[in-house]
């Protein structure tokens, strides 16, 4: 592949408004203000997430019509959603007909047992040892090294696209342009203003990639993620166990890639405005790295990239108050309970001196972010080696400010136009 | 021995609870709020079961 492929690749795929469009979303506007006024209201509203800001309610907006909807602001409501399985579950992902053999939306004994095959593989040991050392460290030298002598940058487009697609595909074991094959077939699977023959097509070839992918491991095993799921085995019903099948190994491969590489681009994103708008914060964690944990979690609270997920109600629940019928389908608003003003003082500022509280931008319960060991080593790196080699990292006048953007659902800034030096 | 969690990496995903039950107790949102607990004498196996299974490693015992 050209340079210039490559390039136009990821200015496409990453472009955060596109995105929004793509998934048939569309943009919204702001929704905090509109969040805020409803969770002083009310902890649980009924309808979907996208009647109370005017937006569409599509598919993108996680609404399939025909179910009673409820939208679930709080920060304990929203903790509640994740963690009482037996009367939320993940249900909800079969009926939106999204990543339907994968973890995401599997439930109970039936997901511990295939989520903890790889549970380890992704767990703060691993992630700051072989996560940092085999992939993450090597891929932000490369990356920030094919910069460093300009003067100005898009950080957007030319480190934070790059950097967490690149950090799933290679340590999956997909090469470079395997990766971007993979994820451009997976968007356009997910595109719903396409046919349903196309999102088919494109689905094939994109499992046709790792199908290929499997098989070589099969025969001959690497040092990478997509080995340990061919090697690993299941618990069996009664006794015994056995090896996951093609498409278990796929399903991971899909959910992790596309998941992996959409986040943590977003986040990288999202901690890098708020640390450029916050000079004083910034110059704290330049003079201070230590400080540099704290505000990546603060960067997640503050503004977690994808703010809404739903649940099923598995029988008729009570959530703060509100009687769930069975059947119901919950919007969990992270973005507004991450706001929650009986959790956080101030919550809309966006403080890395806070004392350290678990928000649920990673979700919560069972099905907690696999991932975000993994996402907050690439955001350490990433951040670390900016802030060493460019210790006057700022923004570029001659640009437009960078904003955040993007859907209902999925939200992150446009370009990050900086001055280097 | 005696339990320590880290606040900024439980996730609330209760295996400790459910490998481990009786050691460990859980905050009205379903956290993990056994941070200072002593572990009952005889009951360190089960202790650190219940840490292993934490999904975030968020759990270490000391006096190990």
């Amino acid at each position: 592949m050209t340079e210039l492929a490559e390039a136009r690749d990821y200015d496409d795929m990453f472009d955060i408004e596109e995105d929004a469009l793509r998934s048939g979303a569309g943009v919204a506007s702001d929704p905090y203000p509109a969040w805020a006024e409803l969770l002083s209201r009310g902890p649980v509203h009924e309808g979907p997430i996208s009647g109370f800001t005017g937006e569409e309610p599509s598919r993108g907006n996680l609404y399939i019509p025909g179910y009673q909807y409820f939208s679930v602001f709080s920060f304990a409501g929203v903790s509640a959603g994740f963690t009482r399985p037996d009367d939320f579950n993940s249900q909800s992902h079969q009926v939106s007909g999204s990543f339907t053999d994968t973890i995401l939306a599997l439930d109970g004994l039936q997901h511990r047992q295939l989520r903890d095959v790889i549970q380890e593989h992704f767990q703060p040991a691993a992630a700051s040892s072989w996560w940092r050392e085999k992939i993450i460290a090597g891929l932000v030298d490369e990356l920030v090294g094919n910069f460093e002598n300009q003067q100005q940058v898009d950080l957007n487009a030319q480190l934070f696209a790059r950097l967490p697609l690149r950090t799933v595909t290679e340590g999956f074991g997909l090469s470079h342009e395997e990766g971007l094959d993979f994820r451009r077939g997976i968007l356009a699977a997910m595109n719903y203003a396409a046919t349903p023959e196309q999102r088919m097509q494109a689905m094939n070839a994109a499992n046709e990639i790792l199908d290929r992918v499997i098989r070589a491991r099969m025969e001959q095993p690497q040092d990478d993620v997509i080995s340990r799921l061919v090697a690993a085995k299941l618990p069996e019903e009664g006794e015994g166990t056995r090896p996951l099948t093609l498409n278990e190994i796929a399903g991971f491969c899909r959910l992790i890639v596309f998941a992996g590489g959409g986040t943590t681009w977003k986040q990288l994103g999202i901690t890098l405005f708020a640390l450029l708008n916050n000079r004083d914060q910034l110059e704290a964690v330049m003079a201070d790295r230590t400080l540099l944990p704290k505000a990546i979690l603060e960067s997640a609270r503050w503004y977690p990239n994808d703010p809404v997920f739903a649940r099923m109600a598995k029988r008729d629940a009570e959530l703060e108050g509100t009687m769930i019928p069975a059947g119901s389908i919950l919007h969990l608003c992270l973005g507004s309970a991450n706001h929650d003003p009986s959790r956080w003082e101030e919550p809309d500022k966006f403080d890395i001196f806070r004392p350290v509280q678990r928000s649920v931008a990673f979700a919560a319960g069972p099905h907690s972010c696999l991932g975000q060991h993994v996402a907050r080593e690439e955001m350490l790196g990433a951040m670390n080696a900016l802030f060493d080699r460019f210790p006057n990292i700022r923004w570029d006048p001659s640009k437009p400010a960078p904003k955040l953007s993007g859907s209902l659902i999925s939200r992150g800034p446009g370009p990050l136009h900086v001055l280097l030096n | 021995m005696k339990i320590s969690v880290r606040a900024d990496l439980c996730c609330a995903a209760q295996l400790c609870t459910k490998n481990a039950p009786g050691i460990y107790r859980l905050d009205e949102l379903g956290y993990n709020a056994s941070d200072g607990d002593e572990v009952p004498p005889g009951q360190e196996a089960e202790a650190r079961r219940g840490a292993r299974s934490c999904p975030e490693g968020a759990i270490n015992l000391e006096g190990e």
